[in-house]
């Protein structure tokens, strides 16, 4: 069983406030802070909401946990932007 | 009765604790139904000629029994080394994109494992993966997502990217790029 359904990744992406830009097979994800895009990514398009994206979490520069988190609404934007600060992503 | 004297007897032959376990007189009784010929129950003169059919016997049961117990290692290990060969991560080469409008500057390496039910396929330098139910699926995805998250990220400005895209981008321009139309191999960059 996936840890990081789509419907997760989705969840994840709006409480990142992500832009979505949509291709061929895939709906990119784009995170922008202070006007620079400092991460995304793609979900893919017409799979089930089940469907696992576990792979999310190492794009957007967390683990799995924190990924569940930002998702499950314990872990803000704001803490994310931290994360990313410290691992020297922004 | 004479499947209870046998056990008594096989009991008191063989001290070995698990043998007697196995020495139910309901056993013993299939064992004899199973495991002597017709010429040898026929021979079976109880007591006296006994002893020797029943060292017989005794001496199939235990072969019986070890071949069971080897059954049951074997199916664990077959077992075992499925799941084994599931978990390890296997290594793809990536040599084309064909019949997408790209083309492999650089043939690359991506790796397939197999994670909470399914494949996740991912080219660590481009920080990119896929998923998929079967490792060719989640490959597949990987190959769409890489040339979608290229001609995304050459949508964007240099100056816009955060240090993490900037870096997908300066590695997926070293590895892949799209031909100026289908038929060609003129670069794009």
């Amino acid at each position: 069983m996936a840890v990081i359904t789509k419907e997760l990744a989705e969840k994840i992406a709006r409480k990142l406030k992500a832009t979505f830009i949509s291709k061929k097979e895939h709906d990119f994800a784009q995170i922008y802070h202070e006007g620079k895009l400092i991460a995304f990514f793609g979900i893919r398009r017409g799979s089930q909401k089940d469907e696992g994206h576990d792979f999310i979490p190492s794009q957007i520069f967390v683990s799995t946990r924190q990924a569940k988190l930002l998702g499950q609404c314990p872990l803000l934007r704001e803490d994310w932007i931290q994360i990313l600060k410290a691992k020297g992503k922004i | 009765m004479l499947d209870d004297r046998l056990h008594h007897l096989i009991s008191n032959r063989f001290s070995d604790e698990r043998m007697n376990s196995w020495l139910s007189p309901k056993k013993c009784a299939v064992a004899i139904g199973h495991g002597l010929e017709r010429r040898e129950r026929v021979a079976l003169r109880w007591p006296d000629e006994g002893f020797l059919l029943i060292d017989a016997l005794a001496e199939r049961w235990q072969e019986l029994v070890r071949i069971e117990a080897l059954e049951a290692e074997v199916k664990l290990l077959k077992e075992r080394f499925a799941t084994l060969e599931q978990l390890t991560p296997i290594l793809v080469p990536v040599e084309t994109f064909a019949p997408e409008p790209y083309e492999i500057i650089k043939p690359f390496q991506v790796v397939v494992k197999f994670y909470e039910d399914q494949y996740v396929a991912s080219f660590f330098d481009a920080n990119l993966s896929a998923s998929g139910g079967t490792q060719e699926e989640a490959v597949f995805n990987l190959k769409d997502m890489l040339i979608e998250a290229f001609d995304m990220l050459n949508e964007i400005e240099e100056d816009k990217l955060g240090p993490g895209p900037r870096q997908q981008k300066a590695v997926l321009r070293e590895f892949l790029a799209r031909r100026e139309n289908g038929s060609n191999n003129k670069r794009v960059s």
